[in-house]
């Protein structure tokens, strides 16, 4: 845990609770894991304050508690724990709208807003929230469609009592469950055979498909005659469907998938990351080759969303070319993309996929391309993107074209280096950035094949490793020549570190969030009596009432309060590449 | 005998890299194997002769007339010391060496070297790689690449101007061969073979006379190198023939050095969201902290941040 981050947290729970809960955070934060009593004592706060401040943090999911028995009367004692990498996804809420907005609609945002906004909430009572019971029969309709999409798509998902539970203890219980079947004590290997069995079973859980919270709702009519208006295909327009009976008289009623309205469910905020770094995976390709390269991969990573549960997955799952080519919207830039130079290879390519099973439908696109021309450029941009040297498209077949798969661990490795050496290079200089990149590639070197390899003079190379190493982007490791391990006489590698320089990059993050809060802070308290001015009622109908340079100053507030937020903003996507989409950090 | 030692005198002059007995017993038929001996002694004692060892194999040379008046004026030692510095050729050696091979005192050596130096019979150098040692060579020998640096070097310094500009000229050539003439914003495909190579590359800056330094494939590949870690070029695997009988053989004619091609990416002008604000480049930093002097409301940075 590190101070900036804690501090950074706290801020955030007292912006989005209040001062009382953050108090009670911030003491769990800084001293872990503490029963009820301590966390009285140590908050100074009524013990009905921080009880009803930790039902604001359970509920939102930044506490999580367990119970455990203790002392001689095996008493059931309570502890409770924060996860700050919970609190630290407010930052985020921002963008998560946007996105749920752009795939669900405003139905389907309105309904995530609630959810969110509560922390954990069952369906009935959104839709109360909302007044849904006033709307028109068409807009529930839609109401209900947005909400099974949200489901459906686990943008949220349903929420279990055991949810709350801290997650390290329904480990051990689990363990300990185990354990007690045994008659004797258990072995090393016996205890790691039941580690691993449970870790196995945790993974399945994991990799369910199974989607909680849905439910089959038979709809027929008294003459039997089975109609229902249904959401049209753009996900926006109503139509109604009309079915009949079997032909042996017997019920021919259909039944559709709703929401179980009794059941919580709370935001799934792992999934949301996945679309995140998908977007940041197509600008990475984007910038590096051109737009039709970024709409060929962000066509092959919407197959894969379904599929793809939390940036925890390590590999997409395989794709076909005409999958792909099928995905691409009609309006791809794939025109001038690329340059196949008239290379009979790729034509061969797109008339053996288009003459099989992969039957790609183009259409007939815009007007400039055939179908073959597009199928064969999307064949083009597919070689590309797979010969790019960080290896995230990867052919696996080539059966029917190809066979192509993501591999998201190198992606989350590409996307961190590139954050890093652009914040190396950006922070210290050109010639900073060669040498991580040097060691990088050849992994420990001293500092002599260090400036061979970067070309530059050997006393200049010796102060920029120092440089790196004191801000905690590269590392040393040392090898005595001697048994007295005289440091005169030692071999001084330098070599990165990826943890380490993650960590160091995460703490300047989380230092500089903490900034940008102090100082907006500031600004807002710079201009308290104007605020609390313009918010009166007289000044709020009437803005005239304010003079010239009341009026600059608000312009002057709200352009700093733009700016920081937005730094803010960039800085939380620089968190999300440099360590949330990983696959070893992204929780499940 | 005068005319024995003469006869074996020219043949030595005639074989630089040495003779052995066997050569001489072939050559001079109508000697016996004692009279050579005797005469090689003679000659060795009077300096027309000096022995090598190759191996196990002793061999002789003859030393030119001149060499041999340069080496009459100097002592024994002065002579050891010198030998050992004419064996060392263009590398050059390091004194402690010196003193290590002849096992000679150190005010011996010193002294040795400071009578060298002042017939202009050698000369020291520094290194690039050991630039506190002073290396000592004759005084017509050229030092090698590996004690000069290299052509990146000039008077013993990396000439970091010559290395950039050169570099600038190597990534132009790269990026005009990267990207289609007709459309800057396309790409090649994937089998494109058309990007430049090292060997390429070193004949444009050779027909174009950017540099009048001598340059080789291997300084070309550095300089390229380089360029790969700023992030400007990068490398491209060689592409199999695939009309070679399938199964993607390399080209029979490919050499696998020098058939590396080089790519130039677009630099996008890009800036770390870290720098973007004044905390990425403040220089106290660390010592930000929400009370004392230096805090976040108090700092003028962010003062003059926003009202930019």
């Amino acid at each position: 845990m590190y101070i900036e981050q804690a501090n950074l947290s706290k801020r955030l729970i007292r912006e989005c609770y209040g001062p009382i809960v953050e108090t009670v955070a911030g003491v769990l934060i800084r001293d872990g894991r503490l029963p009820l009593g301590l966390l009285i004592k140590n908050t100074k706060l009524s013990a009905r304050e921080v009880k009803q401040a930790l039902v604001v943090l359970i509920q939102h999911g930044v506490v999580t508690h367990a119970a455990s028995k203790e002392g001689a009367g095996r008493r059931m004692v309570t502890y409770y724990s924060a996860n700050t990498r919970v609190v630290l996804r407010q930052q985020r809420l921002g963008l998560y709208l946007a996105l749920v907005e752009e795939r669900m609609g405003k139905e389907g945002v309105a309904v995530f807003r609630t959810v969110m906004e509560n922390g954990i909430m069952s369906i009935g009572t959104v839709k109360e929230r909302l007044g849904s019971s006033e709307w028109s029969q068409a807009a529930q309709i839609k109401l209900d469609a947005a909400t099974s999409k949200l489901v459906r798509e686990r943008f949220i998902v349903a929420v279990a009592p055991g949810d709350t539970v801290t997650r390290i203890d329904k480990t051990m219980e689990a363990e300990a469950v185990e354990l007690d079947k045994l008659a004797v004590l258990p072995t090393a290997k016996e205890l790691l055979t039941i580690r691993r069995m449970l870790n196995d079973r945790a993974e399945q859980e994991y990799s369910n498909t199974t989607v909680v919270g849905m439910k089959r709702v038979a709809e027929e009519e008294a003459d039997g005659h089975v109609s229902k208006v249904v959401v049209g295909p753009d996900g926006r327009t109503l139509m109604v469907a009309n079915g009949t009976n079997g032909a042996d008289g017997t019920n021919g009623s259909e039944s559709q998938d709703t929401v179980d309205q009794t059941q919580c469910f709370r935001v799934y905020y792992d999934r949301l990351d996945v679309f995140l770094r998908n977007q940041q995976l197509v600008n990475y390709f984007a910038d590096k080759y051109n737009a039709g390269a970024g709409a060929i991969v962000k066509a092959m990573l919407r197959i894969t969303e379904s599929r793809t549960k939390t940036c925890r997955d390590r590999r997409s799952e395989v794709l076909s070319v005409a999958q792909v080519i099928n995905q691409l919207p009609q309006d791809a830039p794939l025109a001038d993309a690329v340059d196949t130079g008239s290379d009979m290879f790729f034509q061969d390519l797109a008339a053996s996929a288009t003459s099989g099973n992969g039957t790609a439908k183009g259409g007939s696109g815009n007007g400039a391309l055939t179908p073959a021309k597009r199928t064969e450029l999307a064949f083009a941009l597919l070689e590309v993107v797979r010969a790019d040297a960080s290896g995230i498209v990867v052919k696996v077949d080539d059966r029917g074209g190809g066979q192509y798969q993501l591999n998201f661990d190198r992606a989350a490795s590409a996307l961190r280096d590139q954050s890093l050496d652009t914040l190396v290079h950006e922070k210290f200089g050109s010639l900073h950035a060669r040498i991580v990149r040097v060691l990088r590639d050849k992994q420990k070197l001293d500092e002599k094949s260090v400036a061979t390899a970067a070309m530059m003079p050997i006393a200049a190379c010796r102060e920029r490793l120092h440089d790196l190493a004191l801000a905690g982007f590269i590392d040393s490791y040392e090898i005595a020549r001697t048994v007295d391990r005289n440091p005169s006489r030692m071999f001084y590698l330098w070599y990165i570190n990826p943890q380490k320089q993650t960590r160091a990059a995460m703490r300047y993050i989380f230092k500089s969030m903490t900034n940008i809060f102090a100082r907006l802070d500031k600004e807002l308290a710079a201009r308290a009596p104007l605020v609390a001015k313009t918010k009166r009622a007289d000044v709020a109908a009437d803005q005239s009432l304010l003079t010239d340079s009341e009026k600059n100053e608000l312009a002057a507030l709200s352009a700093a309060q733009t700016r920081l937020e937005v730094a803010n903003v960039r800085l939380d996507g620089m968190l999300l590449a440099v360590h949330d989409i990983s696959p070893e950090h992204a929780s499940f | 005998m005068a005319e024995l030692e003469a006869k074996i005198y020219e043949h030595a002059l005639k074989n630089p890299n040495g003779i052995d007995n066997d050569y001489l017993n072939d050559a001079l038929p109508e000697h016996t194997l004692e009279d050579i001996v005797n005469g090689v002694n003679r000659l060795l004692q009077s300096g027309q002769l000096e022995l090598l060892q190759v191996g196990r194999t002793i061999l002789y040379r003859g030393v030119h007339r001149s060499e041999m008046e340069r080496m009459s004026e100097l002592t024994s030692d002065e002579r050891l010391v010198y030998k050992h510095i004419e064996n060392s050729g263009g590398e050059g050696i390091w004194v402690r060496t010196l003193k290590q091979k002849t096992n000679l005192l150190q005010g011996v050596i010193t002294r040795c070297l400071k009578v060298l130096e002042q017939r202009a019979l050698i000369k020291s150098v520094k290194s690039v790689k050991h630039p506190t040692r002073k290396l000592y060579m004759l005084i017509n020998v050229d030092p090698s690449s590996d004690v000069t640096g290299g052509p990146w070097y000039t008077d013993q310094e990396m000439d970091s101007d010559f290395i950039d500009q050169l570099a600038r000229q190597c990534y132009q050539f790269i990026y005009a061969h990267s990207f289609p003439r007709h459309n800057t914003k396309a790409v090649y495909s994937a089998n494109h073979t058309g990007y430049p190579t090292s060997s390429q590359i070193k004949r444009f800056i050779h027909e174009n006379r950017i540099t009048n330094v001598d340059l080789s494939t291997a300084n070309i590949e550095e300089l390229l190198t380089m360029l790969v870690y700023d992030g400007k070029v990068e490398r491209v695997a060689p592409v199999f023939d695939m009309g070679a009988g399938g199964g993607g053989r390399p080209a029979a004619t490919s050499n696998p050095r020098t058939d590396w091609m080089y790519r130039a990416l677009r630099v996008n002008v890009r800036d770390s969201p870290l720098t973007d604000i004044p905390c990425g480049r403040c220089p106290v930093f660390d010592r930000c902290s929400d009370s004392g002097a230096i805090t976040p409301a108090k700092c003028e940075y962010f003062r003059k941040w926003l009202a930019f």
